[in-house]
């Protein structure tokens, strides 16, 4: 019997014609490939492509790497999710890019450096050890950052060819995209990734633009979309730091940081910025490519707007997939509500068009992703390890070799990983594994006089903790977050409610003003539960571990000071003797902010404490 | 013993160090005003005005019509943007591949060492 999912996803309208316009257009980029295989014969060319870029093919380059497809249907699943409210994530990027681009903040130092990756900066600033060490952060959280790109590119062409989502066809499209990505990153590097980029952004440019107006147009105008959320989300549809939105002040803050890491920190848009024929150049690639870094998120939000729109107002069916009245039935991710939408409003031809364009933001991005981490793998880990003993051919094939192997591991990644935040959160928080190091690092290395190696090793080591914002690893570890509640046994079970040992309420302690200030201040982040009151457990999680080791997360619906109740339980029927520990779930956007503070403070006390002997310079040696 | 009282070994008094001499650093001759220093000034001033002008601009939209009024014109606005854009980078990207093919073709011919590694 089929699922619900496979009979929406059944609906499209996608035909014949769209599957050719689909493969001529890949054929295409592959063709581009081998053309411009014989320029990218040595390291420079294969990497920036001979530092020749001009300032449109820049602007171009850079849209098409950070405009994948990714980005689409993370902002999508925004859209769909916070409404009008999700237009705030791109506007504060395209800000941050205008600023960037007016300031030249970071990226025009870093270029006068005429480095070709950011760890090659900080040898020259700090020393080899740290270029190693940074080059491992950097792996690491990029690759990490990138697991999931591949899933959600897949989920896209899945969602609206109509293909079987319940079979094996997504695994089968993520084994041919990636196959054809790898076909042309390995065979053309950096030169064959900026001129398809350049073809990508012209698809794109025009795809995404039509496919925004038809989709409003085919949902009942803009006035009906803005009404339509007003009535579903109210104010949290339209303002992010609504009392009931799920952004808030702290998302906004984290936004603004991550604009600057999208543009002046994130070694693919570095990467461009490197490649520019000059600073000038460079600058104003950074001031058009506001508008893009703008317009990535917000033209994809609308279009989970108008799925989500589309979903409440003319498809009944989609609703009970996506929003489920029945508390027992488990709702379908909100990634495939967007090609689904997009799949039964638009017409054969247009769906070809916009899938092209689709597909060719998926390969822009995993070229630049795949040739710039194998990239640093190759120049700042390998490299530096044999002492620069490795000559161009042999540097270049590694590169090719490792490109294939982040290939099999983001396969790989891809159908095992669990986690269930919103993919833009995830990508935040993997991303900030290797960014809150690096923004201290490279701020500190190129405007502060006295940033040491050691300030730089700590704050590589410190960003690491960022880790901690992922779902699977707060489950993981949940009871050493401050302020969670260690296990107690279950006592008696009714339904949907266990009961246990009482919490009460603790004497007051004696009063200490500078105890309860350094507490308060320590502990500011972490929430502390009051179990003892009605419902002072409310939104926290619940593990239920059975006496077998079955292991179980729950959110509480409602409690009291001996018991608590959620709407179900997804696994097992707890029982008594089996056991119990609460906690809340940190934000991502709490931890990132955390973690930056951290690798700050320990970067400056680091280069305070224990400054080089000898300062290097920071100019270009 | 004598009564003659000694003299001094120094009556003379102390000499008085001249005051040194200050030497006003030269004066620089004033930076020339330039076609191009007005030029920056200018934009520099027009940017500020600019980004005032729609700070302000959007404050009064958001009392007039809350964040629906915000939201529909930057939705308005950068889509209009990213068209002009779009048209530009098609035009000006197709010149700078030609460009960056023929840099690099003129490379290979020169066989140009690689010093970026």
């Amino acid at each position: 019997m089929e699922s619900a999912l496979t009979n929406a996803t059944s609906q499209t309208n996608f035909g014949t014609i769209d599957w050719v316009i689909v493969a001529v257009y890949l054929l295409l980029s592959v063709g581009i490939a081998f053309f411009v295989k014989r320029y990218a014969g040595n390291m420079t060319n294969f990497v920036s492509a001979g530092r020749a870029v001009g300032t449109w093919l820049g602007v171009a380059t850079l849209t098409g790497t950070e405009m994948g497809l990714i980005t689409v249907m993370y902002s999508a699943q925004k859209g769909f999710t916070a409404g009008f409210a999700a237009f705030h994530i791109g506007v504060i990027a395209g800000i941050v890019a205008l600023l960037i681009g007016l300031t030249g903040f970071i990226v025009v130092r870093l270029r006068e450096h005429k480095v070709l990756t950011i760890p090659e900066y900080y040898e020259k600033r700090y020393g080899r050890r740290t270029r190693i060490l940074g080059g491992i952060m950097l792996a690491f959280g990029g690759l990490l950052n990138m697991g999931l790109f591949l899933k959600v590119g897949a989920m896209f062409i899945v969602g609206i060819t109509g293909m079987d989502p319940d079979g094996n066809a997504l695994k089968v499209v993520m084994v041919v995209l990636l196959a054809l990505v790898l076909v042309y990153t390995v065979i053309g590097g950096m030169i064959s990734v900026v001129i398809t980029d350049y073809i990508q952004f012209v698809i794109l440019s025009v795809g995404l633009l039509v496919t925004a107006w038809l989709a409003v147009d085919l949902v009942g105008g803009l006035d009906n979309v803005f009404e339509t959320v007003d009535t579903y989300k109210g104010e949290a549809g339209f303002n992010p730091v609504a009392a009931d939105s799920s952004f808030g002040f702290e998302y906004v803050g984290w936004m603004f940081f991550l604009g600057i890491v999208n543009c002046a920190l994130w070694p693919t848009a570095v990467a461009r910025a490197l490649a520019m024929e000059s600073t000038t150049a460079l600058k104003r690639q950074y001031m058009w490519s506001s508008i893009s870094f703008a317009i990535r998120m917000i033209i994809p939000n609308l279009l989970g707007v108008c799925a989500f729109v589309y979903v409440m107002t003319k498809a009944p069916d989609l609703q009970q997939l996506f929003s489920p009245t029945d508390p027992d039935v488990k709702a379908v991710d909100n990634l495939y509500a967007m090609p689904i939408f997009l799949g039964r409003i638009l017409d054969p031809g247009v769906i070809g068009l916009l899938t092209a364009a689709m597909i060719a933001a998926f390969m822009s991005t995993h070229d630049g992703y795949l040739l710039c981490w194998s990239t640093v793998i190759t120049q700042d880990i390998i490299a530096p390890l044999f002492k620069e003993r490795l000559d161009n051919p042999t540097r270049i094939k590694i590169t090719r070799i490792l490109i294939v192997l982040i290939g099999l591991y983001i396969l790989y990644w891809g159908l095992f990983y669990t986690g269930e935040e919103d993919i833009w959160d995830y990508m935040a928080v993997t991303g900030a594994i290797y960014f809150t190091g690096a923004f201290s690092l490279l701020f500190g290395g190129l405007y502060w006089h006295r940033a040491s190696s050691t300030g730089a090793v700590l704050a590589l080591l410190v960003g690491v903790t960022a880790v901690f914002g992922l779902g699977p690893v707060q489950d993981y570890v949940h009871t050493y977050i401050p302020g969670s509640i260690a296990e107690r046994n279950i006592t008696a079970t009714d339904d949907e409610t266990i009961e246990f040992e009482a919490f009460n309420e603790p004497d007051e302690r004696e009063e200490s003003a500078f105890r309860d200030m350094v507490i308060d201040f320590v502990m500011t982040p972490f929430e502390q539960a009051e179990p003892w009151n009605r419902n002072g457990l409310e939104g926290w999680t619940a593990v239920v571990r059975g006496q077998t080791g079955q292991e179980q997360k729950v959110e509480v619906d409602s409690s009291w000071a001996g018991e608590a109740t959620a709407s179900s339980w997804p696994i097992f029927e707890p029982k008594a003797g089996d056991t119990v520990s609460f906690y809340k779930p940190l934000s991502g956007a709490r931890v990132g902010l955390m973690t930056i503070g951290f690798t700050l403070f320990v970067f400056i006390l680091g280069s305070l404490i224990v400054p080089d002997r000898k300062q290097k310079e920071a100019t270009n040696e | 013993m004598s009564d003659e009282p000694i003299a001094p070994t120094d009556l003379a008094p102390p000499p008085v160090m001249p005051p040194p001499v200050v030497t006003p650093p030269p004066l620089l001759p004033p930076k020339p005003v330039t076609t191009g220093w007005v030029f920056t000034l200018l934009k520099t001033v027009l940017t500020v005005l600019v980004v005032a002008l729609i700070t302000a601009g959007m404050i009064l939209l958001h009392k007039m019509t809350g964040w629906e009024g915000i939201w529909k014109v930057t939705l308005i606005g950068t889509c209009g943007l990213f068209a002009i854009l779009s048209v530009l980078v098609i035009v000006g990207g197709a010149l700078d591949v030609r460009k960056l093919l023929h840099r690099l073709r003129e490379r290979e011919s020169s066989s140009e060492s690689d010093s970026g590694d």
